[in-house]
């Protein structure tokens, strides 16, 4: 592309073709050139350079012939060309010149012509590429046959030319000739490289021994003497005449914008040798600039987004997300109109590879929207010069470095690296939550290991929590979860923030009532603490306007949720009872007593738990996620002292012997048996008892997970609806049983003498959730995660003398020592709920019954 | 025969006289798919063998005939001879720690009546037997429970079908009060959640117009038990719901405190004392109730606390404490 000529508001359609193709020196230029305007001929330039040395001759022929009878002549025309320069030299193109000229004027002719016998071909480089030449040998070419035609045809000449009328006749004047290769060129920023723009300084006989001298009138454009570095060439640098002869290629470098178009004239004068001269050449140019914005996101609704410093948008860059789901945010670019206003061509917006697209409208994708072309030609007299051209900025495909994508904004023709705004397209891919299982109060104890962690991965952006469902944790039920992101490309500057849904009732807190979220020194990961009651969004996020904060609702800021839920309980009563008094213990038939408390159906027996409480998840009405939420009763022993006297009266003095109920570690030391226990006998290892507290479920496996930690008469709660949540009722019964044979196992002799019955526990009101809505021990989050909300502390206890009549198989008769009764010595309320382990709560294996009791009568 | 029971009306077309399926009820009638009665003709046990789970088990194998359907439709007909087994488990004759499951408790007697309930997707009794299917095990005594439930349900439904009345839910609870109160001597608490968990959603917002029926069947002396027992617990829940409201809530106080002076209701005291009264007034967390809104006279303190004499637990202490404040002067 030789040439190109933006659009000129006082040109006709009819020359801008005329004027694409005829740039190339000033004479043609500066007459056709005003008239020539780019504008339209952005595509129709690459062909048109080639095509348009062809049609400009006969053009350039038909005004000489009209310029030719004397320079007088040519000063008038050019005079009447420089009053009437751009209106009148269409019209006379159009009106007057011949079939030729009628031909230049039919742009679209011209064009396809051109395109179809040039060499240029369609690509702009190549073109500009092979054209260059052409145009700098044409003009030279021009100046060398027609120097004259050329000097006539220069409207914009400045004469004083009759000085060479003194000259010998006989010797034609030296004509100066300026080639432009642009009148546009696009000012450079520090962080673009708009190509430098050829102008050749020449005049029409090699043999020229004079010199010339280049006036540059503004310093709108700089000169240089190459393509890229090189040496300035300032206002008033001398040529001599061999130079000139040869032809001397400067390079134009938009330095600031200019102030009209064509404000900036090149004048090439040429001072005698030995031939005369022609007055001086002239040639217009234009610098543009062109801005191209991209705004932060916003902070308000009713705050019009704020474009980016300049220095930001290269240097820092914005922060797009790959697009997914009509989910994520886009930027809005705001094409600036370029200056000079006035400037009729054409703006090219670019995006610069294929990690970003833009589009029309901004907010949510709309579906089926399509993007921008990849050039979008934005005519510069269409943007309004307060406000720009709004377009929209979206990620497609993610970045492999940071800020390796963005936008260009050029001339369309001219040259497209006119200002850049940078960009990086973000991948969130997901959130891994480790959730940390519930411990054993005493660590992991013999035939128990270590609970697992819970993983949960959040794989999808949607905030939508019936789309994206949520992780639901209790509150309070652990300070410390991991959270990791997933994302690309690598070293994003990500933050961290939980959101309050903004559907949540008000009872359930205001906004500024979220969860902790801390960053980790790596930014990727961070630790949520569930120290909040709700539903949120805790997202991994890129802030993209400095608030330091994610603005929820507003602008979609890169980021991906993890959707939460974390539900709460508090106590409404505490309805346990114990039934009440007693009846009183008799001896069994066969000799022996049990010590019972009560029967296995509710309300009758010993211990009669219940507890109502008011749950609640997260959304208006309190439910969101309570459907993953579960409860039960979660029973420790914290002290068990059960044990029998047998007293050997074979024996002088009468010999004691114990039987007492144990929960050991090592029950399979005991070498005897007793009623499907082990028993310990004299000369066996000691009993290594097993510290308090000891689950007590009584399911098989027990402490896994879910409901296995609690005892097998607790069920499932039932629900009374609530404004806000739900009222729960969590019921579990417990009346167990001890008893004793009337003869010690270990010692025949030994008979039944005394009971002592002391049996103390924790009867824990416990909370926990499974996201697979399962009561079951599934092994999914956080099944194995604990938290409790209610204490009740119960005692059994009770003491009896046992007294055999003389003649078997009577039952014994037992007497009273201490009362048998069940009561609650203490009851304490976690307010708010809290751990499970904080509390002294054992959820772990291994369980009183199945594993660890035994029987010591070893003495 | 109530006047508009089901069968008084059978020409006309009035709802069908059963009762609903309605999952996460607090009333068994209600929550279970089906309700029946059967008959054991034998009972044959197994010995009991511990198996690798430490615990001992046995075979329950049953002959039995299908007594009168309830709810549910079932394979076979009332009267018809079917068999079952269920399995029991216990850790040792003398030895129990915890609950293993429905049927481990219930030592089924041949030639005795007893009222199933139970939830399942089958029409087959021997599957509805089993454990997790079968609910409850009742006595024969229920059986009135349940027939009172249809009848109720139909009287319910009639009168909620009064669209065109106002308050037409308020009008169903209430006539299902006045039934239950007609009922009141031999029904249990079977019948008596069936009872409240009709009427508690009404007693929600209408609770004014309820509270003088509800509180009088509570306070029938010639109610069962377990009847009373039954609504006193859900009146308690009820206004729980209904908190803050302190005019419910001391009129509820006084008449549970009002059971303590009931011979009748020894068998409730208990419980009163420690669960609902004690809650009620004195619960951690709970809105003060002076005690001089209930109870102005000194002599009606009096009478109270001497009620709670029998009771020997620190809920009793503290309540006969509050009963003990002395009465501001402006209360009397």
């Amino acid at each position: 592309m030789s040439t190109q000529l933006p659009a000129d508001p006082d040109s006709t359609s009819g020359q801008d073709q005329d004027d694409s193709t005829t740039p190339i020196d000033d004479t043609s230029g500066s007459g056709t050139g005003d008239a020539g305007s780019g504008g339209g001929t952005d595509e129709d330039d690459s062909p048109s350079g080639g095509g348009g040395d062809q049609d400009d001759a006969p053009s350039q022929e038909g005004t000489d012939q009209d310029d030719e009878p004397s320079s007088d002549e040519n000063t008038d025309v050019d005079d009447e060309s420089a009053s009437d320069s751009d209106s009148s030299s269409g019209s006379d193109d159009s009106s007057q010149d011949d079939a030729s000229g009628d031909q230049d004027d039919n742009s679209d002719q011209s064009a396809d012509e051109s395109a179809s016998d040039s060499d240029s071909g369609a690509d702009g480089d190549t073109s500009e590429t092979d054209s260059d030449p052409d145009a700098d040998q044409h003009a030279l070419g021009n100046a060398d046959k027609d120097a004259d035609q050329n000097a006539g045809g220069t409207s914009v000449n400045e004469t004083s030319a009759s000085c060479d009328a003194d000259d010998n006749p006989q010797v034609p004047p030296v004509t100066p000739v300026i080639t432009i290769a642009s009148k546009i060129v696009v000012v450079k920023r520090a962080y673009t490289n708009p190509s430098r723009k050829k102008v050749v300084l020449s005049v029409d006989d090699a043999s020229f021994d004079g010199s010339g001298t280049l006036k540059i009138s503004s310093a709108a454009i700089s000169f240089f003497d190459a393509a890229t570095a090189g040496n300035a060439v300032n206002s008033g640098a001398n040529f001599t005449g061999p130079q000139l002869g040869a032809g001397v290629t400067i390079f134009a470098e938009g330095t600031t914008p200019s102030a009209a178009v064509d404000d900036v004239v090149l004048t090439l004068t040429l001072t005698k040798g030995s031939k005369p001269v022609k007055p001086p050449a002239t040639g217009k140019m234009t610098s543009v600039r062109v801005t191209l914005d991209i705004c932060q996101s916003r902070t308000s609704k009713t705050t019009p987004a704020a474009p980016m410093s300049q220095g930001d948008k290269i240097s820092v860059g914005r922060f797009l997300q790959v697009q997914d789901s009509n989910l994520c945010g886009r930027a809005m670019l705001i094409v600036r109109k370029a200056e000079p206003a006035a400037f009729a061509g054409n703006l090219v917006l670019i995006p610069l590879n294929a990690k970003v697209q833009a589009f029309d409208k901004g907010s949510e994708k709309a579906s089926g929207q399509a993007a921008l072309p990849n050039r979008h030609v934005i005519a510069n007299s269409t943007i309004d010069k307060a406000a720009g051209a709004e377009k929209w900025a979206e990620a497609a495909n993610v970045s492999g470095a940071l800020r390796d994508t963005g936008f260009q904004l050029g001339v369309d023709g001219v040259d497209d690296d006119g200002d850049r705004v940078v960009a990086t397209a973000v991948k969130f891919t997901n959130i891994k939550a480790t959730i940390k299982s519930t411990p054993g109060i005493h660590g992991a104890r013999v035939g128990a290991a270590a609970p697992a962690d819970h993983t949960y991965q959040s794989n999808k952006i949607s905030p939508d929590f019936a789309a994206n469902l949520p992780l639901v944790l209790m509150r309070n039920g652990q300070p410390d979860v991991q959270l990791v992101v997933t994302s690309a490309p690598a070293s994003l500057p990500i933050l961290w923030q939980a959101i309050r849904n903004t559907q949540d009732h008000a009872s359930l807190g205001n906004a500024a009532a979220v969860p902790h979220v801390t960053p980790d020194a790596d930014v990727t990961k961070a630790k949520l603490n569930t120290d909040s009651k709700g539903s949120f969004r805790v997202r991994a996020y890129i802030d993209c306007n400095g608030s330091n904060t994610y603005n929820d609702q507003i602008d979609l800021e890169p980021s991906i949720p993890l959707n939460l839920v974390l539900a709460d309980a508090t106590v409404v009563t505490d309805n346990s009872v114990a039934a009440g008094p007693f009846p009183a213990t008799a001896g069994q038939p066969d000799g022996g007593v049990e010590i019972a408390n009560g029967v296995w159906t509710f309300g009758s027996a010993g211990m009669n738990m219940e507890l109502l409480a008011d749950v609640t998840g997260g959304g208006s009405n309190g439910l969101l996620g309570l459907d993953c939420v579960f409860s039960g009763l979660v029973n420790n022993l914290t002290n068990v002292d059960i044990s029998a006297v047998y007293v050997d009266s074979t024996v002088a003095p009468p010999a004691n012997h114990s039987l007492k109920s144990i929960y050991v570690s090592n029950a399979t030391a005991g070498t005897g048996a007793h009623r499907g226990r082990k028993l310990f006998k004299p000369g066996d290892p000691a009993p290594t008892p097993v510290a308090w507290p000891i689950l007590d479920s009584g399911r098989s496996p027990a402490g896994v997970g879910g409901e296995t930690a609690t005892m097998s008469g607790s069920g499932p709660h039932t629900v009374t609806p609530r404004p806000v949540g739900q009222r729960w009722k969590i019921q579990c019964l417990d009346a167990p049983s001890r008893g004793f044979p009337k003869v010690h196992p270990n010692f025949p002799n030994a008979v039944l003498s005394s009971i002592h019955l002391l049996w103390q526990f924790s009867a824990n009101f416990c909370f926990w959730t499974n996201i697979t809505k399962n009561r079951a021990a599934t092994g999914d989050p956080a099944d194995r995660l604990y938290s409790v909300l209610r204490i009740v502390n119960w005692q059994l206890a009770g003491d009896w003398t046992v007294a055999y009549p003389a003649a078997p198989p009577t039952p014994p008769t037992l007497t009273v020592v201490t009362a048998h009764t069940a009561t609650t010595p203490s009851r304490s309320t976690i307010n708010p709920i809290g751990r499970a382990q904080d509390n002294n709560v054992e959820v772990r294996p291994p369980s009183g019954i199945a594993q660890i009791m035994a029987w010591d009568g070893s003495s | 025969m109530e006047p508009n029971s089901p069968q008084a009306q059978a020409g006309a077309q009035p709802p069908a006289a059963t009762l609903p399926v309605e999952h996460g009820s607090e009333s068994e009638l209600l929550f279970s798919t089906h309700v029946f009665a059967i008959s054991p003709m034998t009972v044959d046990s197994t010995e009991w063998t511990r198996g690798k789970d430490g615990l001992e088990h046995r075979e329950i194998r049953v002959q039995a005939k299908l007594g009168e359907i309830f709810k549910g439709k079932l394979a076979i007909k009332a009267g018809d001879v079917f068999s079952f087994t269920v399995y029991q488990h216990r850790e040792d004759e003398f030895f129990s720690n915890d609950y293993h499951g429905l049927w481990s408790y219930v030592q089924l007697q041949p030639g005795v009546e007893y009222l199933i309930v139970s939830s399942g997707n089958t029409n087959r009794v021997a599957e509805l037997l089993k454990e997790g299917a079968c609910h409850a095990v009742l006595d024969a005594s229920y059986v009135a429970d349940a027939r009172a439930a249809i009848e109720a349900e139909w009287i319910y439904r009639t009168a909620l079908a009064k669209a065109d009345e106002p308050d037409a839910d308020v009008a169903a609870a209430s006539a299902l009060l006045g039934f239950a109160n007609g009922q009141r001597s031999k029904t249990k608490d079977l019948f008596g959640r069936y009872l409240w968990a009709r009427v508690l959603p009404v007693f929600l917002h209408s609770y004014e117009k309820l509270e003088a029926p509800v509180l009088s069947l509570v306070l029938a002396e010639d109610a069962t038990r377990e009847l009373r027992g039954a609504v006193i617990s859900g009146v308690y829940e009820g206004t729980l719901l209904l908190e803050p409201n302190p005019e419910l809530t001391r009129a509820v106080i006084r008449a549970f405190f009002s059971l303590l002076r009931q011979k009748s209701a020894a068998p409730l005291a208990y419980k009163l004392v420690e669960v609902q009264l004690y809650n009620l007034v004195l619960r951690e967390g709970n809105v003060d109730v002076p005690v001089e809104s209930i109870y102005p006279e000194q002599p009606d303190r009096d009478a109270l606390r001497k009620a709670l004499e029998p009771f020997q637990s620190e809920r009793a202490r503290q309540l006969s404490n509050w009963l003990a404040q002395p009465v501001a002067p402006h209360a009397r």
